[in-house]
C-alpha cells in the first residue's frame, strides 16, 4: 500500500432496531475477501482494501474524483451489542453488518433493595 | 528591485489561477446537476486505443443506471434507492446518498461513440469508449532520401 493513496471513510447508515444494531457501509469496488472486521473493547474496526479496476498497463489517469485507497473506520459499539453473534454481507460493493443485542438488555430487570 | 519580466509574469498567473477558478467553477456546475456534492465520483483514464470512465455507486442494480451519449457528452444518470429500513427501525446515523445523480462527462472528439461499453461490477460502472482509427497510434516510416 502507497502511503501517497491516503485513506477513505466509508459513508454508513446505522439502524437500530429493538433487537439488533444494523451497519450499512458503502465498499465500491470491495469483495467479501478485501474487508476485514473486527470488535474490542467496545469498539468496531473496518478495514478494506478495494481491487482496482482491471485497466490496461498504458493507462493515464486524466481526472480523478476518487482515489482508489483503503477504507477504514472505528465505530463505537453500544454497550448491548453481542458482537460474538454478529454477521456481515457484502454485496456490490456494500457491507451489511447486523449485530444483534443481548437478551438480557432488551428485557425489563428488577433489582431488589436490600 | 525585481526584474519587470518576473512580475508581469507573477500578475498573469494570478489571472490564469483566478480564470481556473471560475472555470472549475463553471464545470463542477454543469457536472452536478442535481445535489449540493458529486456523485458518483468519476476517474477518467486514457490508453493510446481508448477512454474509461469509471464512476463508484455502490449498491445499484443495472437498471438503476441510464446512459446516453450525444453531442460528444457521456451522460450517466442512475437512481439510487435509499435504503428499505426494518419495521419499527430508526436510523441513528445516516452518511450514504440516495435519490437521482446525473454526471456530464465532455468526450474528446477522438472518440468513437458508436461503440460505448458499460459494465458494473463490485459496485463500480465502467465506460470504455474506443478512439477512433484516425486517434490510434499510427508509426510513420521514415525512407531513405533519394
Amino acid at each position: 500500500m502507497k502511503t501517497h493513496e491516503g485513506r477513505r471513510t466509508p459513508a454508513v447508515d446505522v439502524l437500530d432496531t429493538k433487537e439488533a444494531w444494523t451497519l450499512v457501509f458503502d465498499l465500491p469496488g470491495c469483495t467479501k475477501e478485501d474487508v476485514e472486521l473486527t470488535t474490542a473493547d467496545g469498539k468496531l474496526t473496518l478495514e478494506a482494501h478495494p481491487r482496482k479496476p482491471d485497466m490496461p498497463a498504458t493507462a493515464v489517469i486524466q481526472r480523478r474524483e476518487s482515489a482508489v485507497a483503503a477504507f477504514g473506520r472505528t465505530i463505537v459499539l453500544d454497550v448491548e451489542c453481542d458482537a460474538t453473534r454478529a454477521t456481515a454481507r457484502l454485496d456490490k460493493g456494500v457491507l451489511t453488518l447486523t449485530i444483534p443485542k443481548r437478551v438480557e438488555a432488551a428485557e425489563e430487570k428488577r433489582i431488589r433493595v436490600e | 528591485m525585481a526584474p519587470l519580466w518576473h512580475e508581469s509574469f507573477g500578475e498573469w498567473s494570478s489571472v490564469q489561477r483566478e480564470l481556473n477558478r471560475w472555470m472549475d467553477a463553471a464545470r463542477s456546475t454543469v457536472d452536478q446537476v442535481v445535489g449540493h456534492f458529486t456523485w458518483p465520483p468519476v476517474n477518467v483514464y486514457e490508453t493510446p486505443e481508448e477512454m474509461i470512465v469509471t464512476a463508484e455507486a455502490p449498491g445499484m442494480e443495472i437498471a438503476d443506471f441510464d446512459l446516453t451519449v450525444a453531442n460528444q457528452t457521456l451522460l450517466i444518470r442512475a437512481q439510487r434507492k435509499p435504503l428499505a429500513p426494518p419495521e419499527g427501525a430508526t436510523f441513528q446515523r445516516q452518511e450514504r446518498a440516495d435519490g437521482r445523480f446525473d454526471r456530464a462527462i465532455v468526450l474528446p472528439g477522438t472518440l468513437d461513440t458508436s461503440a460505448i461499453e458499460a459494465r458494473y461490477d463490485r459496485g463500480i460502472l465502467i465506460v470504455r469508449i474506443p478512439k477512433t482509427a484516425a486517434s490510434r497510434p499510427r508509426k510513420i516510416v521514415v525512407e531513405e532520401g533519394r
